[in-house]
C-alpha cells in the first residue's frame, strides 16, 4: 500500500480546530512540510460543526431547516465564515499542507515522536481498517480544544442525560435531536445557542434552567459591554427563546434527573447563596433529554505527556499549557495554540494560531533577523499581541460566568457516581478524603478513580474540585491530572503484525 | 538510649510501609517520611505479582517461601482489601534451549521443597485454553499468586498509622544528619526529625538517600514499562511469566538470545497487567515506542486472545537493581543507626510481609527467622572501587558484561 504520508515533518500541528488551521495557515507556502491530524472527519474543530453526511436515517426526531433566517443572519458569529474560508484553504490542494484525519494522536515521546493512531476512511479514528503511524517533527504545535466540565448530580449518568456539547453533535453534525422533549441546564452560555440550535431544528425545548440569578447577570453585563458583538448574538438568542414561549428558570440548577432505564423527568431547584439548592423550591418538568453544561476545561493531556509545564487559573478554565507571549511552552519546540491555553473562545484560538505561525517562521529562520525587529511584520505581531490580550480578558469573563460554587462539589450526594469508568461513588471518594487522600496521584491509588477507560478526562476535573470543596487544599497542590499514552484507548490488533499491517511497521522511512 | 527507640523510615513505597506496619503493631514509635504520596514509587507503577518460580533457589526463594506464608494471614490485619489470590503461575517455555534451562532449574526448585512441576503443552493448554500453541510447555506452581500493589502499600500504610506511626508524605528528605559517626535524624522540607535509627527503604532512590550520609550503595534504578489494557472478560487464570523473563533476572546469556521475557496478570477487576522492560535509563520513568510495542507483541504472541483488548495506559516504574539481584536489608556497620532496607528489584511486592518482619526485629534487636547475613550491605564492600559507585545513578549505565555473577551464596 502506498503511503501518502511522510515519516518526518518540518511541523506537526495536532488539532484541526480554529486554532490549528490558522497555525497551519500562516505556515502554508513557505516551503515546510507541515501535517495537520484531526481526530475528526471534519475540519474546523467543535466549533465548524457541521453535518457529518447526508443523513437518511429518520429514528427519533430527524432535525430539519431553519424557521427564521433574519435572525439567523443577524447573530452569525463571524469566525464562522472567517473558519470555514481557514479550512478551505488549508485544505486546498496547493497549500503544501498534508491532512491526516480521522487520526488519533496516541502519545508524543521523546524527540517529538507522536505516535498516531489513523483510518483511510471517513468515520472514527478507530475504524476497522485503522492502522498505527510514528511521525517525528521538528517542531509541534498542540490545539488540542477542550472538553467539557461536568457538575455530577442525581441521576447524571442515566441514558439521555449528556453535556450541551453532545446535544450540539447530535443536532448539528448528525442531523438528530437529543429527543422529543429537551431540558438544558447549567451555567455555560452554550446553554442558549444549543437551544437556539434546538429549536431552529424543530425541536422542543421543556425549559432553559441557568444557575445564576437575573440579577448576577445583570450585575456582569459592564463587563461585556466591551465585547457587545457578543451581547448582540445573545440577545437574539433570548428573542428566540421569547418568541417559542420557551420559559427561563434563573437562578435554578438540576437537582436530580429521574427515571429508569433514561432520563424521563427533570427536577429544577432554586439555587441559593453558594450553590446549594433551596429545599421547597423543586419543580418538575417531564422530558426525555437534559443536555446540561458547566463550562469547558483544556485538553492537557498531550502537553503534559510532552513534558510541558501546566498552571491553574480558574481564569483559564483550570489546568492549562503555560505558553510564553509567542504561544511557545516550556519545551523547545513544541507550541500550544487555542483552549489548551487557556479557554477562551474561536477568536483567540485564530490569533493565537497567527502568532504561532509567525513565531515558527521566525524560528525556522524565515523571517529576516532585520524584517523581525522592524517592519511591517513587527507592527502586524503588536497587533496580534494586543487582540490576544482582549481575547484573554474576553476568556476570562467567560470562565467567571461559567464557573459553578466551588461548595456545590462537596454537596454531590454520597450515592452518586463520580468515577464513570470505575464506578466509583462521592461516599468513597469523601472516605479517601478523610483518610488523607487529598492529591490527585493518591486519591486515585486509594479509589482507583480516573484507572478506566477514559483515564480521568471526565471525573478528573471533578474529583479536584471535590477535594478543594471538602478541604480547602489549593489544585496548585492536588496537582494536575497526569498523562501517559495512549490518550484514547488503543486496540491490542493494530500492534500485532499479522492482523496489523505488515506492509507498513511504523518508523519506516518513506521511499525506502 | 531510650528503652525504645524512635525509628524513621525514608520511603513510603510498600517496604517502608510494611516495616512501618510491623515496627507499629509491637508498639514502637516510628516515623515514615515519603518525598511524594506513598505508593507513588515502584510500588504504584509494577504488577502483582508474588511469584516463587521466579526466585533464585536458596535463601532468595526461602524469602519468598515464607513471604507466601505471612500474605495468607495478612487480609485479616490490614484495614483494606489486598485482592490476594493464589492463582497459581505458569511459565511458558517457546525453545528447547529455555526447556533444557527450565528442566535443571525446576529441579532445583523442587529439590528445596517447592510445590512446582514441568507441564507439557497439552497440559498446559488445559489449564490455560487461551494460550497460542506456539507454547511447547511451562512450569506451573500452585503457589503462585497475585496481589494488588497500590492497596498492598495503602493497607500497610493505614493499619501502622492506626497503630500511631506518623506518615509524613510530600516531606522529601533533604539532609540526614550525623554526629560521631552516628545518625541522629534527618532534616526535611518540614523540619528536622530525630531518631535513633533511620531506615533507608528509598527503592530505587535508596543509592541518593546513602550518599546523603555519605555511604556508598550499589542500588541502581532499572526501568520497567508496563502496559494495562481495559476490564474485559476473564482470559488468563493463572499469573504468568515467560522462561525469557527468568533467564533475563539470571542468566545474561540467555537473555540475549531470549529477550527479557514479559509477564502477564489478570486483575480481579479484568485489567491484563502486561510487562515489563529493563532498561538502565537513569531516573526517567517515560515510556518509548519501542517499550511498549514489545510488550505488547509478545503478550499477544503468548495469549492470541489479546487481540480484542484494547491498551488505556501505560506507565514505567524504577525498580531497585543491586549487583546480586538481592536486596540489601540490615544494618551499615561504617555508620551507626543507619540501616538499609532496600533493592528488591522487581521483588519488592512479593517480599514485602517477610521483609517487614525481619527488619522489624532486626531493628528492635531480636533473632530474625530467617538470617540476614546474604543480604548484609557489607557484601558490597569490595565493590567501593567500581565505576557503578562512582558514578552518579542518573548516567550510569551498565557495561557489556557488567552484571556481576557467582555472588549469589
Amino acid at each position: 500500500m502506498a503511503d501518502p504520508y511522510r515519516n518526518t515533518y518540518h511541523v506537526a500541528v495536532i488539532g484541526a480546530g480554529i486554532g490549528g488551521l490558522s497555525a497551519a495557515h500562516t505556515l502554508a507556502g513557505h516551503g515546510f512540510n507541515i501535517v495537520l491530524i484531526d481526530e475528526n472527519p471534519h475540519m474546523g474543530g467543535q466549533f465548524l460543526r457541521r453535518p457529518f453526511r447526508p443523513h437518511n436515517s429518520d429514528t427519533g426526531g430527524t432535525a430539519s431547516g431553519s424557521r427564521s433566517r433574519l435572525l439567523d443572519r443577524i447573530h452569525q458569529d463571524p469566525m464562522v465564515p472567517a473558519g470555514t474560508w481557514l479550512a478551505e484553504a488549508v485544505t486546498a490542494p496547493g497549500a503544501g499542507v498534508d491532512i491526516l484525519h480521522p487520526a488519533q494522536v496516541l502519545g508524543i515521546f521523546p524527540d517529538r515522536r507522536i505516535w498516531i493512531m489513523a483510518s483511510p476512511t471517513a468515520g472514527t479514528a478507530a475504524g476497522q481498517d485503522a492502522r498505527l503511524m510514528e511521525i517525528k517533527a521538528e517542531i509541534l504545535v498542540l490545539a488540542t480544544g477542550a472538553r467539557e466540565q461536568y457538575l455530577p448530580f442525581k441521576g447524571w449518568t442515566l441514558p439521555g442525560v449528556m453535556s450541551l456539547g453532545a446535544a450540539q453533535i447530535l443536532v448539528k453534525s448528525h442531523q438528530v435531536l437529543p429527543g422529543a422533549c429537551t431540558a438544558i441546564a447549567g451555567t455555560s452560555p452554550l446553554m442558549m445557542a444549543l437551544a437556539n440550535d434546538l429549536l431552529k431544528h424543530r425541536g422542543h425545548v421543556a425549559a432553559l434552567a441557568d444557575s445564576h440569578s437575573m440579577r448576577w447577570k445583570m450585575g456582569q453585563l459592564p463587563f461585556f459591554i466591551r465585547h457587545f458583538p457578543k451581547l448582540i448574538q445573545g440577545a437574539c438568542y433570548a428573542a428566540r427563546l421569547f418568541r417559542h414561549r420557551i420559559p427561563v428558570l434563573h437562578g435554578h440548577s438540576v437537582q436530580e434527573a429521574q427515571g429508569q432505564e433514561r432520563v424521563s423527568g427533570a427536577v429544577f431547584a432554586r439555587t441559593g447563596p453558594d450553590g446549594c439548592l433551596l429545599p421547597g423550591t423543586d419543580r418538575f418538568w417531564k422530558v426525555d433529554s437534559l443536555a446540561v453544561g458547566h463550562g469547558f476545561v483544556p485538553n492537557i493531556e498531550l502537553p503534559v505527556q510532552a513534558g510541558c509545564r501546566v498552571t491553574y487559573d480558574p481564569a483559564l478554565g483550570g489546568w492549562a499549557a503555560a505558553v510564553t507571549v509567542n504561544m511557545e511552552t516550556s519545551v523547545n519546540g513544541i507550541y500550544a495554540v487555542g483552549e489548551t491555553t487557556g479557554i477562551g473562545g474561536a477568536e483567540q484560538s485564530w490569533i493565537q494560531g497567527k502568532i504561532t505561525g509567525m513565531s515558527i517562521l521566525e524560528q525556522l529562520g524565515c523571517i529576516h533577523p532585520l524584517q523581525s525587529r522592524w517592519g511591517r511584520f513587527v507592527k502586524t505581531r503588536h497587533q496580534l499581541y494586543h487582540r490576544a490580550d482582549e481575547c484573554r480578558s474576553y476568556g476570562a469573563l467567560l470562565n467567571r460566568v461559567c464557573r459553578v460554587p466551588a461548595a456545590a462539589y462537596g454537596r454531590i450526594p454520597d450515592d452518586t457516581v463520580i468515577c464513570r469508568c470505575e464506578n466509583i461513588t462521592m461516599q468513597t471518594i469523601k472516605q479517601a478524603v478523610q483518610n488523607g487522600f487529598t492529591s490527585w496521584s493518591s486519591i486515585k491509588k486509594a479509589t482507583r478513580c480516573g484507572m478506566g477507560r477514559c483515564q480521568a478526562r471526565i471525573c478528573g476535573p471533578i474529583i479536584q474540585k471535590i477535594i478543594q470543596a471538602l478541604t480547602g487544599t489549593e489544585p496548585q497542590i492536588i496537582g494536575p491530572p497526569v498523562s501517559r499514552g495512549p490518550v484514547k484507548n488503543l486496540p491490542v490488533r493494530l500492534l500485532i503484525p499479522s492482523a496489523g499491517n505488515p506492509e507498513n511497521p511504523p518508523g519506516q522511512e518513506k521511499g525506502q | 538510649m531510650r528503652s525504645s527507640p524512635h525509628i524513621l523510615i525514608i520511603g513510603g513505597g510498600v517496604i517502608g510501609t510494611s516495616i512501618a506496619c510491623h515496627l507499629a503493631v509491637q508498639g514502637t514509635q516510628v516515623t515514615l517520611v515519603e518525598a511524594k504520596d506513598l505508593a507513588s514509587g515502584s510500588s504504584g507503577a509494577c504488577d502483582g505479582l508474588v511469584f516463587l518460580q521466579s526466585k533464585k533457589p536458596g535463601v532468595h526463594l526461602q524469602m519468598a517461601m515464607e513471604s507466601l506464608k505471612r500474605f495468607r494471614k495478612l487480609q485479616k490485619q490490614l484495614p483494606v482489601p489486598v485482592e490476594f489470590i493464589q492463582t497459581g503461575g505458569l511459565v511458558t517455555i517457546e525453545t528447547h534451549e529455555e526447556y533444557r534451562a527450565m528442566k535443571k532449574y525446576v529441579q532445583d526448585q523442587q529439590a528445596i521443597g517447592l510445590d512446582v512441576q514441568l507441564l507439557d503443552r497439552k497440559q498446559v493448554l488445559q489449564r490455560e485454553p487461551g494460550l497460542s500453541r506456539r507454547i511447547i510447555g511451562a512450569a506451573y506452581s500452585p503457589l503462585d499468586a497475585r496481589v494488588n500493589p497500590i492497596s498492598l502499600t495503602l493497607g500497610f500504610a493505614l493499619a501502622a498509622r492506626k497503630n500511631h506511626a506518623w506518615i509524613l508524605t510530600r516531606t522529601p528528605v533533604t539532609e540526614i544528619l550525623v554526629k560521631n559517626n552516628r545518625v541522629t535524624g534527618v532534616v526535611t522540607s518540614r523540619g528536622t526529625i530525630l531518631a535513633d535509627l533511620v531506615v533507608n527503604a528509598a527503592g530505587a532512590a535508596a543509592g541518593k538517600v546513602s550518599r546523603m550520609a555519605g555511604i556508598q550503595m550499589p542500588v541502581m534504578p532499572r526501568r520497567g514499562q508496563i502496559a494495562v489494557t481495559h476490564a474485559g472478560p476473564p482470559v488468563l487464570h493463572h499469573c504468568l511469566i515467560s522462561a525469557g523473563y527468568i533467564a533475563a533476572k539470571y542468566n545474561p546469556d540467555l537473555a540475549r538470545t531470549a529477550g527479557q521475557g514479559i509477564s502477564m496478570e489478570q486483575t480481579e477487576n479484568g485489567n491484563l497487567l502486561l510487562g515489563s522492560t529493563r532498561e538502565f535509563v537513569g531516573f526517567d520513568t517515560g515510556n518509548t515506542l519501542p517499550g511498549i510495542r514489545k510488550i505488547i507483541t509478545e503478550a499477544a504472541a503468548r495469549l492470541p486472545a489479546l487481540a480484542a483488548f484494547q491498551i488505556i495506559r501505560t506507565f514505567a516504574g524504577l525498580r531497585p537493581y543491586t549487583p546480586d539481584g538481592l536486596p540489601i536489608l540490615g544494618p551499615v556497620s561504617k555508620l551507626d543507626g543507619f540501616v538499609m532496607a532496600a533493592g528488591h528489584e522487581g521483588d519488592g511486592i512479593a517480599l514485602s510481609t517477610i521483609t517487614g518482619e525481619l527488619m522489624a526485629d532486626s531493628l528492635l534487636d531480636r533473632k530474625p527467622a530467617i538470617s540476614l547475613d546474604d543480604f548484609s550491605p557489607e557484601r558490597f564492600d569490595s565493590l567501593a572501587t567500581d565505576p557503578m559507585l562512582q558514578t552518579d545513578p542518573e548516567t550510569w549505565r551498565p557495561a557489556a558484561q557488567a552484571v556481576p555473577q557467582g555472588r549469589i551464596r
